[in-house]
């Protein structure tokens, strides 16, 4: 386990200097002259190459991209456009907000989605189980951003109970991540009960059972356990979405997160900051299906990595 | 087991008394007295220095933030006019070459650096030189130099008579700024500029908001607000929600359809006036059908504006009679276009366009078909427009097809050499942010100086007519207002006629703020004005 983790650690290396390869190449294949963007409507054709040569856009391609190597291994990511600032320091305090965000909206979903999915699997037919497959039905046909609105006009705007939109304490926390969480809740929900109501169908359950042990015993120490590797895939497999649904929701709530800064960014042309933060989410993503893949093992006992 | 319950309530009640804190506390540091002024904007105050060095300074919000934290030497108010601001009179030479400015007395800049004829100078001369200053070129290019005359007295001198010489010292990157805090902070003055108006910078948090505090120092007199912040909302709900929670005062950029939602509500207040920004579909003058002006007449009678304005823009757009907005200095109206079906019909036909088996124009074999280019969300309702003039045309028996790009990519299509256009018609929208109609109708309408490069600023129709260089030339080196205006005038109503584009429309700036708010200014150059405010 440990070699196999350590091996994985030592493949995020070269997968994010490819991704980071793939993103230089994009971002100057994309059309729009980011010189011409940055010297404004007005400049002449003077300006714009002088612009060009600052921005040592006028290098070939391979020079680019030595220079790009060389600042990313040095941890610098150019610098952006519009905000003139180093594109780390952007990165580094717009960082934690999407992470609280992303953060919160996963506790909520696990808090949430994984009890009720179990209780709708134990009593298929309860009121429950119905109430639960009906609601995350609903959650998951309405896109985020419409749930965040819907909210914003209730609980912000006729009632007065929320902030409307921002950055502050927790407060301003409520209403994004619900509006994030609401999709993964229901997904993972479903997802809960189909894969409890499975095991629970298993050989070793009926084992268990015939042992003589409680329900109670059989469900906690038994089935849950292998249960929860396709739970813990499916959530894996949304943490693209955690990030791709977080820069909607925190555009729509002015949530000084990434995403918020990816929006701005995009808006105004900013490629260097563009770039970073696409990076970010990249290794993000990696990295987040590298946790998942290492703690398959750590649920359940039938997977083990040489 | 009594004691055991009881204990087990202290605790929970103690719990929900630390969340009750925990939540309600930034409400209750937000309901203190001393409200701070919040206005919503759709994008970001960045950079706010006069002197772009390489990216321009984001519009409109950071020339806003500008107008709160700079003075400038002459202002505009809110019918476009100039009054005096750090400069209290004027004069200009029998030649016209130079302008002498008298200074106000005893104004000093955040800083407590001195504002007297050497920082003026200063100011001018950076905002002159290329090297200092990359931005907004055409607006300070004509002016030559400028000296002191004495403490409280500067010159600004002229190659050639300069027309729209007060509107740049008016412009948002006519602010004056601190020479003390210029040299000091070199590049970093951008993210914390030093002015002599009535806000001063306090915080930047750059993409997030910017937060000014009061001038106590101010020569005009204490500004009404302790704090006034500017915060970036990109979404136009979010901005409506701001401002129905009361979270936001003041909210730029509003959707038209939201309108009636925000007159509906008694402590809400929608201003509403037609903006600088005219729009229209821009003819490629390079091909050859579009080189008769019956076609390009018989497009303009095609349009019907008014079900167009009204169904897209639920009336908050204006159709315009000229190519410049009513509010842009040297207007004149010279016509509309009014909507005549057969007019158009007949001129196709004069032509020599001839319906053939599908009902599309031919002449000489070739099919009447061209491609529309537009924006994708850049410019106010693009593909809708795009689309009603596709239908427009098609009545006519002209087959357009659109082709929609993003913003970033739209201009590199624009701005082309002529033999690697890759439109027929194009939806522009210029804004003469200066509010100068001599400044509007040269960016796109004097011919470009040659044909090898992309145009020289947005004539990238390629019209070309001496008569209107001409006009357009001596409106520039022209002083006197009338004249200037009747030269304006002669150049609007040759251009409207030649038809270089299908005029459409100018949008309307629409902002709202609470009802109790008083004096915010909304200038058609989209600014909106907050250095008046009070509560």
């Amino acid at each position: 386990m440990g070699l196999f983790a350590l091996r994985r650690l030592l493949l995020l290396v070269p997968q994010t200097l490819g991704v980071a390869t793939l993103i230089f190449l994009v971002f100057r294949w994309v059309p729009g002259d980011p010189a011409l963007i940055a010297a404004g409507p007005s400049a002449t054709q003077a300006q714009v190459e002088a612009i060009r040569r600052d921005l040592g856009l006028d290098q070939p391609l391979w020079v680019q991209y030595a220079v790009f190597l060389r600042g990313l291994s040095r941890g610098d990511l150019g610098t952006s456009l519009s905000l003139k600032q180093p594109v780390t320091r952007i990165l580094r305090t717009r960082l934690g907000p999407s992470l609280v965000l992303m953060a919160a909206s996963l506790a909520l979903t696990i808090v949430l989605a994984i009890p009720s999915g179990v209780v709708a699997a134990v009593r298929p037919h309860g009121a429950l189980a119905q109430a639960v497959m009906g609601v995350s039905i609903l959650a998951l046909s309405i896109p985020n951003f419409l749930v965040g609105m819907i909210l914003m006009q209730y609980l912000a705007v006729r009632l007065g109970w929320l902030p409307a939109a921002g950055t502050g304490g927790l407060l301003y926390l409520v209403m994004p991540t619900l509006a994030v969480a609401a999709r993964l809740v229901a997904l993972v929900s479903r997802t809960t009960r189909a894969s409890v109501i499975e095991v629970l169908n298993e050989d070793f359950v009926r084992t268990a059972r015939a042992k003589g042990l409680a329900a109670r015993t059989v469900l906690y120490r038994h089935a849950l356990r292998p249960a929860l590797v396709p739970i813990l895939t499916m959530i894996g497999l949304q943490a693209g979405y955690l990030l791709g649904g977080s820069i909607v929701v925190e555009t729509l709530f002015a949530y000084q997160g990434l995403g918020q800064a990816m929006i701005t960014a995009v808006s105004l042309r900013d490629y260097f900051l563009v770039q970073g933060i696409t990076l970010i989410y990249v290794a993000g993503f990696l990295l987040i299906t590298l946790i998942m893949d290492l703690s398959y093992a750590a649920f359940d006992p039938r997977i083990r990595y040489a | 087991m009594m004691h055991k319950g009881g204990k087990g309530m202290s605790t929970r009640r103690a719990l929900a008394l630390v969340v009750a804190a925990v939540f309600l506390l930034p409400l209750s540091a937000g309901a203190q007295a001393d409200r701070p002024l919040v206005y919503a904007q759709n994008v970001a105050v960045t950079a706010m220095d006069t002197a772009g060095s390489t990216i321009g300074t984001v519009y409109p919000a950071g020339y806003e933030a500008m107008f709160l934290i700079y003075d400038n030497l002459v202002a505009f108010n809110d019918k476009m006019q100039i009054v005096p601001q750090l400069a209290t009179e004027w004069s200009v030479s029998r030649d016209a070459l130079t302008w002498t400015f008298r200074l106000r007395r005893g104004v000093t800049f955040h800083d407590g650096t001195p504002f007297d004829a050497d920082a003026a100078v200063f100011h001018i001369q950076r905002q002159i030189d290329t090297a200092t200053n990359r931005a907004n070129r055409p607006l300070w290019d004509p002016i030559s130099g400028v000296r002191k005359v004495d403490d409280l007295t500067i010159a600004i001198s002229t190659q050639k008579p300069y027309g729209a010489l007060l509107s740049t010292l008016a412009h948002g990157s006519g602010g004056v700024v601190s020479p003390t805090a210029v040299r000091r902070l070199g590049e970093g003055f951008a993210r914390a500029p030093v002015g002599a108006g009535p806000y001063i910078v306090e915080r930047l948090d750059t993409g997030t908001e910017l937060v000014l505090r009061r001038n106590d120092n101010y020569w005009g007199g204490r500004p009404a607000y302790s704090r006034i912040i500017l915060r970036h909302v990109p979404d136009p709900t979010t901005r409506i929600a701001l401002l129905l929670s009361g979270q936001a005062d003041v909210i730029n950029l509003i959707p038209p359809e939201n309108v009636a939602q925000l007159q509906g509500n008694p402590n809400v207040e929608v201003i509403s006036r037609p903006a600088l920004r005219t729009f229209g579909f821009a003819f490629n003058l390079n091909r050859r059908f579009f080189q008769d002006v019956r076609v390009r007449h018989a497009f303009n009678y095609a349009v019907n504006r008014g079900p167009v304005i009204k169904a897209i823009f639920k009336d908050f757009a204006t159709p315009i009679d000229s190519p410049l907005s009513p509010f842009t200095a040297g207007y004149t109206p010279v016509n509309k276009w009014e909507y005549d079906l057969d007019r158009a019909k007949a001129l196709m036909a004069e032509a020599g366009w001839r319906p053939g088996p599908d009902g599309v124009l031919r002449k000489d074999g070739q099919a009447f078909e061209i491609t529309l280019l537009t924006p994708i969300s850049m410019l106010p309702k693009d593909i809708e427009v795009t689309q009603a003039f596709q239908n427009f045309l098609r009545v006519i028996g002209v087959r357009a097809t659109i082709n929609r790009v993003e913003p970033a990519a739209f201009f590199d299509m624009v701005r082309v050499p002529p033999d690697r256009i890759q439109w027929d018609m194009v939806l522009f929208g210029f804004n003469p942010s200066n509010g100068d109609g001599a400044y509007h109708l040269t960016s796109l309408f004097e011919s470009n100086p040659n044909r090898t490069g992309p145009p020289k600023v947005w004539n990238f129709t390629w019209y070309v007519n001496p008569k209107v260089d001409e006009l357009l030339n001596q409106a520039d080196v022209t002083v006197d207002q009338v004249k200037r205006n009747e030269l304006l005038a002669q150049a609007a109503r040759i251009i409207w006629n030649d038809a270089p584009y299908v005029w459409l429309y100018a949008e309307n700036v629409i902002v709202a703020k609470r009802k109790e708010i008083k004096n915010v200014e909304v200038l058609p150059v989209i600014f909106t004005i907050l250095r008046n405010a009070r509560p």
